[in-house]
């Protein structure tokens, strides 16, 4: 075993004992007494410090905002100090190896997008500038530290990596629950940062060292890079803010971190000098006395480095490699038109709506296909990425042949994705796999190439063998290698149904890869699909399919997935399997009784049968209904929509306006509504014709401005009304609403903001879009407009909840 | 701390809803208990407070945001001064987003859940505090947030950085000066050697008062 790197302890603590306030700026305050700040390295240089952190933890436009230092000049000023201190320490001392100085860089202290407000191309350019100004002022290396959101802190790597040449380090900062605040997971950091290429990571901060061993445990099982701890003195006082561990004690409880084979040592908050001295003196000691026996522990080490976990992960999931895990397909617009509609309108919704669909379905992973003639596929992918991964939780499959789509879509994904493919063509080699590389990410290669899918099982193991040995060439380990060795209609080429799984098992038995397939396609053209599907499901995964590609929502597939599981002994005492059945009784008794019971309740309800269901807030009931009528030939879509839906709509609304319901009631009306609505759009554009819109409305919540559920609740409202509602969401740029209002040709627009310290921008928003659209109307509302300010701000109209807009609406587009 | 939903804390989160006495049926209600049941699964409460020491009527250097006559007034007489800030945690505002695609009626249940529930987590930090105070023969004054009569919302940002709220709490402001997650509370006390008349929240301090949803609907946000 290599000695120990040790690094020093909490710079905010030593601060504050001689003079820095509560809310002031450590580096501001490191400029005005450079020789404060000195006199703490040197401290901990003479503790037996290696590294030294420079003052830098916020030295970034975005903290230094109000204060009297730029970037530039809290970085210079904090470098320059912490390079004196160690001249100082090492003209006076004999010195071994050379003591460095990191460049700490801590996190903006703002929540990204799409739960925060700061976009990932912002973030990026604040620490870019960081990671600049660090290098030219003379640091060792990159410390990013203390952060809690994966995206940020892969945001701060890329802006080191690909701005200096300087070795980048990373420590998260974890809760008890081996979660950070927003909710990021150790093996998640540890999959993502491992795969970004950082050259040593950890954690720091947040507890105390005994609390974060588990975390350091974990850690050794998903990477083999140096691993980084730096806990606080303990846990802190609520009352006084004091941590409770002594140095000596501090010092005993990070020797239990030797044999786990941690490399690098320090303290963080709550911690001095005497603590790093105590923690320096008992780690060698400990190393000295027990060197023979730490061999032995190196070497089990070593053995140990083949048996690294792998999979894939999102920000707060991870899905593990190692058994039959299931790829989810229905993101993706080929054969679905109410999907390519979607993304024809970046409706965003639709598509988180389908995603969380699957996701309860079961699917581990999630495929992202969003390619449709015309579409700008590099602006869909990142927008539909950004949107995904703020509410699904499974790890996104992105699927794109295009190397600049999967690139963009690579630097904003939150987690370590799957890249859907590349083939055995070197310039989509060489164009694809330096990008899995960069990210870390894994990679599906598909067994054909410019001369099409070879006929043969043969012809395709050739074809993945070059894909292995070329991603081999590149450095991406083998575990991160999919196959896909390509699943043919069977009703067009039968005897290539028997060529793929033979191709799969070479695959699998020969190179031992990962296999994959669309296995969907084996049925087209054919009735009954889903036998021939199931079919070939199951005799693919006993020759090694283990990332079947299928729709979750078939619950046979999923079924005969659960069964191989229980069979193939990776689903362990058969427990899921078990619970995934028994729920699979009580939930057909359930849904039977409730059958019956709506039943009944038609009986019963003599008038309009739809206004009933719709009051009740029956989704499917209304839906079924409205079938009917269609159906029966009684009536149209429209004359449904006219006579029955919007009739019913409006005698909830006067309901509501009279308080006989509240409003979870009146929002469940809309929701019955809106089933029969969905269905009937459905119908509209399976047979290609003109979409039911009775005039299109923008919705906004205003820049700066998250609280959008008001919007929310008008839009859907407001669609059940048959408007097309182009919904841009919340924190929504000026431009981007003009622009929408001018290309869309959008004369009514909706805008909602709920602080006082946004209504700024919702003036600026009217104004701007009255520049050039001026017989454009506007309505206004949330909490803090009253119908005075809405006039004094210069909109038309003023909607106190969402029943107004629906009148709003009505006057001015009929 | 592990502040929950009970299944009495009904009430006030229809009141969150405007709720005014309308029939309710087995539905709606099973509805409510349900988000409960979620949004205390979601939620991860944490807070944290400092005391400062205060002369009257003149705050310490490092507290200079706090302007404005409101807050002058509900420390009148207080020696010292805490800053609270406490938070559900961004796991439910994942629910809550996640829940308004799938269906938006539970939603905005959930968010009036999430509004009772930091509330009431708030209500607890104050209450142990003031136990604790008392303790000491002092008193404690009811809390004053940001955004309450001329206290500017824009000081969120000093305010949090004060109690290094992101690194302690996991609690950010946005640039627009708002909270994250959304349902976070920063507040302010005072403590007292003599007895404090327990300033009741009321609607003339109001910045909501002209336009509020509830009182359009006869009721008001709290008892």
């Amino acid at each position: 075993m290599n000695s120990i790197i040790f690094l020093d302890g909490g710079m905010g603590t030593m601060l504050q004992e001689v003079g820095l306030k509560p809310g002031e700026h450590p580096e501001e305050y490191g400029y005005y007494n450079p020789e404060v700040v000195c006199e703490v390295h040197e401290k901990y240089l003479k503790a037996g410090s290696d590294v030294i952190y420079a003052n830098t933890f916020g030295a970034n436009s975005h903290k230094l905002k109000g204060c009297k230092i730029d970037t530039k000049c809290a970085i210079d000023s904090a470098i320059k100090t912490a390079k004196k201190a160690i001249d100082k320490f090492e003209s006076q001392n004999d010195v071994k190896i050379k003591k460095r100085v990191a460049l700490d860089v801590g996190p903006i202290g703002e929540l990204l997008e799409p739960l925060g407000t700061l976009s990932f191309e912002e973030a990026y350019d604040v620490y870019k500038e960081v990671m600049i100004e660090g290098e030219k002022a003379g640091a060792d290396l990159v410390v990013i530290e203390t952060f809690t959101d994966l995206l940020d802190a892969k945001a701060a790597v890329l802006a080191a990596k690909e701005n200096t040449k300087l070795p980048v380090w990373v420590t998260m900062t974890f809760e008890k629950n081996g979660r950070t605040f927003t909710g990021t997971t150790v093996e998640s950091m540890a999959l993502t940062m491992s795969g970004l290429g950082v050259d040593a990571l950890g954690v720091n901060c947040s507890l105390g060292p005994k609390e974060i061993l588990k975390f350091a445990k974990i850690l050794k099982d998903w990477t083999n890079l140096p691993i980084i701890i730096k806990p606080n003195a303990g846990l802190p006082d609520p009352a006084t803010g004091l941590y409770d561990l002594k140095d000596v004690d501090f010092a005993k409880e990070m020797l239990e971190y030797i044999p786990l084979g941690v490399d690098i040592m320090g303290g963080c908050c709550g911690t001095n000098p005497s603590y790093i001295k105590n923690l320096v003196d008992n780690v060698n000691k400990s190393l000295k006395e027990n060197k023979d026996n730490h061999e032995v522990l190196g070497a089990v080490e070593e053995n140990k480095i083949g048996a690294i976990k792998n999979g894939v992960c999102s920000t707060t999931n991870v899905v593990t490699f190692g058994g039959v895990r299931v790829i989810g397909e229905r993101l993706n617009p080929t054969g679905k038109k109410r999907f390519k509609q979607a993304l024809e309108e970046c409706d965003y919704e639709y598509v988180c709506k389908v995603a969380l669909e699957e996701e309860e379905a079961g699917a581990d992973i999630l495929d992202v296909n969003v390619g449709i003639p015309g579409g700008e596929e590099i602006k869909l992918m990142k927008d539909a990425i950004k949107e995904l991964q703020g509410v699904v939780s499974v790890p996104l499959q992105i699927d794109s042949s295009n190397p600049k789509v999967i690139e963009e879509a690579l630097r904003v994904y939150a987690g370590k994705p799957i890249i859907n493919s590349v083939s055995a063509d070197d310039e989509k080699l060489d164009a694809v796999l330096p990008l899995v590389k960069k990210y870390g990410a894994a990679v599906i290669g598909l067994a054909l190439d410019e001369n099409g899918i070879p006929d043969t099982a043969e012809g395709r193991f050739e074809k993945a063998k070059y894909i292995y040995d070329r991603a081999r060439e590149y450095g991406i380990p083998k575990d991160d290698i999919l196959i896909d060795c390509l699943t043919l209609t069977v009703s067009a080429q039968q005897e290539q149904a028997v060529e793929t799984l033979k191709a799969v098992r070479m695959v699998k038995e020969k190179l031992g890869l990962h296999c994959t397939l669309g296995v969907s396609n084996i049925s087209f053209g054919l009735p009954a699909r889903k036998h021939i599907t199931e079919n070939f499901l199951i005799q693919a995964m006993h020759c090694g399919l283990d990332f079947p590609i299928i729709n979750p929502n078939v619950l046979s597939l999923m079924d005969a997935v659960s069964s191989f599981k229980v069979l193939s002994g990776e689903d362990v005492n058969c427990d899921n399997y078990i619970e995934r059945f028994t729920g699979r009784i009580e939930t057909t008794t359930v849904s039977s009784a409730e059958k019956d019971k709506s039943n009944k309740s038609d009986v019963s309800g003599e008038t309009n049968e739809i206004s009933t269901s719709v009051l009740k807030g029956l989704g499917e009931e209304t839906k079924k209904l409205a079938k009917e009528l269609i159906e029966s030939g009684s009536k149209t879509e429209i004359e449904v929509i006219n006579e029955f839906l919007i009739p019913a709509l409006d005698e909830v609304g006067q309901l509501y306006e009279k308080q006989k319901i509240f409003l979870p009631q009146l929002i469940n009306s809309a929701n019955a509504a809106c089933a029969a609505f969905d269905m009937i759009k459905e119908r509209i554009a399976n047979r290609g014709g003109e979409s039911v819109s009775k005039g299109k409305i923008i919705v906004a919540t205003v820049k700066g401005d998250i609280h959008d559920i008001g919007k929310n609740i008008v839009k859907v409202i407001l669609e059940n009304y048959g408007y097309k509602i182009i919904d841009l969401g919340r924190d929504v740029p000026v431009e981007k609403v003009v622009d929408t209002v001018l290309s869309e040709n959008v004369t009514l627009v909706g805008l909602s903001a709920l602080m006082t310290t946004t209504l700024p921008a919702m003036k600026e928003t009217i104004v701007e879009v009255k520049k050039v659209a001026p017989e454009c109307k506007i309505w206004v509302g949330g909490a803090v407009l009253t119908p005075d300010y809405a006039m004094e701000i210069g909109a038309d109209f003023y909607a106190r909840d969402a029943r107004d807009s629906v009148d709003i609406a009505k006057k001015v587009l009929g | 701390m592990d502040v929950k939903l009970i299944s009495s804390d009904i009430k006030e989160i229809l009141r969150y809803l405007a709720y005014n006495n309308q029939a309710l049926d087995e539905g709606i209600k099973q509805q409510v208990l349900d988000s409960i049941t979620r949004v205390n699964e979601a939620s991860e409460a944490k807070y944290i407070y400092k005391v400062f020491e205060m002369e009257e009527n003149s705050f310490p250097k490092e507290l200079i945001f706090l302007k404005g006559d409101g807050i002058k007034n509900h420390l009148k007489g207080c020696h010292k001064v805490v800053l609270m800030a406490a938070t559900i945690g961004i796991n439910v505002e994942r629910l809550i987003r996640r829940e308004q695609i799938k269906n938006m009626s539970n939603a905005v249940i959930m968010d009036a859940c999430a509004s009772v529930l930091i509330e009431a987590v708030c209500d607890t930090v104050e209450s142990n505090l003031r136990k604790e105070v008392a303790k000491e023969g002092l008193f404690l004054t009811t809390r004053f947030s940001p955004g309450y009569v001329d206290l500017p919302i824009e000081i969120q940002n000093q305010f949090c950085d004060t109690l290094n709220t992101a690194k302690t709490i996991g609690l950010t402001v946005s640039d627009s000066g708002i909270l994250i997650p959304r349902k976070s509370v920063t507040a302010i006390m005072g403590i007292s050697k003599s007895s404090v008349k327990k300033n009741k929240r009321s609607c003339n301090d109001c910045n909501l008062k002209e336009n509020c949803r509830f009182r359009r609907n006869g009721v008001s946000c709290s008892e």
